[in-house]
């Protein structure tokens, strides 16, 4: 499934309309959480990340962890200069209104894995 | 722990300068100094006791932050910003925790109703221009630990973070981040983290400074001007 797909399956809102040509990439697993030390050890490279962490450093740990996408739970928006970074760096960014676990959920059901088979 | 216990204790064990860094609040670091003068006088001579106001934040990230002050009024205007970015009290439901208020005089004047254990609204970012706005020094506590350190909760070291120290853990060598907080080449302050009095001065730090403020535990810190600073 590539991201544009998944966006659209799962009505995200896309935060980085810039990152167009980054959409067709294929998505490659999901992961959940809010500690960015566990995103970096533990997300499936080109898989996307649900959280609720806005901060910068979710840009920086997206590029190192080789992540497709992220999305931010709860209707979550980062600051304008987290946007610009991820456009510059290549990121895509999305929100939901829906929580961290029923998006995980909806992803899991789309066939999505935690960890790479 | 009461003021009073707070300072015998320290006394006792022999520190010259401690910091009140409750969580997310400064209401009782003016206590705390109060009975530390009040100590030097029952003891009729010896050295001073140092209590330096602080308060321990929690960042919107959950990321905790120390900001330790040169007085009361700018620690207890840095708790008031704190206490409005906190959620509501919680109208008498059981909080994680006592969160007793002191008079100047070490007698307990009530409970403090905010939830002093939650998070603020306050970013990482804001909270440090907050404590530095006021004079004070800002500090990512424990940054080695798992729970609200720096490194946990952000992964990497944020660009531009404007702080000048860290404090670790006696524990930080045996932390998975352990080799990042080395790459950064800060300060390290090293602190008991006591939340009971036995803990007091389970470990420390040493400085050698001209006067005991925090304009010289700035040098200190960086070893300028013949100051220095050491872990025992």
């Amino acid at each position: 499934m590539t991201l544009k797909e998944l966006a659209r399956q799962l009505g995200l809102k896309n935060l980085t309309p810039e990152l167009a040509d980054r959409l067709d990439a294929e998505v490659r697993g999901g992961y959940a959480s809010d500690l960015l030390s566990d995103v970096l050890a533990h997300a499936p490279a080109g898989g996307v990340l649900v959280t609720v962490q806005v901060h910068l450093n979710v840009v920086a740990v997206a590029v190192h962890a080789s992540l497709a996408g992220v999305v931010f739970a709860m209707g979550r928006e980062p600051e304008p200069t987290v946007l610009r970074r991820a456009v510059a760096e290549g990121v895509p960014l999305f929100t939901t209104a829906e929580t961290t676990f029923d998006l995980s959920g909806r992803m899991h059901a789309a066939g999505l894995r935690g960890q790479e088979a | 722990m009461s003021p009073d216990a707070i300072v015998r204790e320290a006394r006792r064990k022999g520190l010259e300068m401690i910091a009140v860094c409750d969580h997310n609040s400064a209401r009782n670091a003016r206590p705390v100094v109060a009975a530390a003068a009040r100590l030097v006088v029952a003891e009729r001579r010896g050295p001073r006791l140092v209590v330096l106001p602080g308060i321990e934040i929690t960042t919107a990230e959950e990321v905790h932050l120390l900001g330790l002050f040169p007085a009361c009024e700018a620690a207890e205007a840095v708790s008031a910003e704190v206490a409005c970015a906190l959620p509501p009290a919680l109208g008498g439901a059981r909080r994680f925790g006592q969160q007793r208020l002191f008079d100047l005089e070490g007698r307990p004047l009530g409970e403090e109703e905010l939830p002093l254990d939650a998070a603020t609204r306050l970013t990482l970012d804001a909270a440090v221009a907050l404590v530095r706005r006021h004079g004070g020094l800002p500090i990512p506590a424990h940054v080695d630990r798992p729970a609200h350190g720096l490194f946990a909760q952000l992964g990497v070291f944020p660009e531009g973070l404007e702080v000048e120290a860290l404090e670790v853990t006696p524990r930080l060598e045996r932390s998975p981040f352990a080799g990042a907080v080395a790459a950064l080449g800060l300060p390290h302050l090293r602190c008991s983290d006591a939340h009971a009095l036995e803990e007091i001065a389970a470990c420390m730090t040493v400085f050698e400074l001209e006067a005991a403020e925090l304009g010289e535990v700035r040098l200190g810190l960086r070893r300028e001007g013949g100051r220095g600073c050491w872990h025992a």
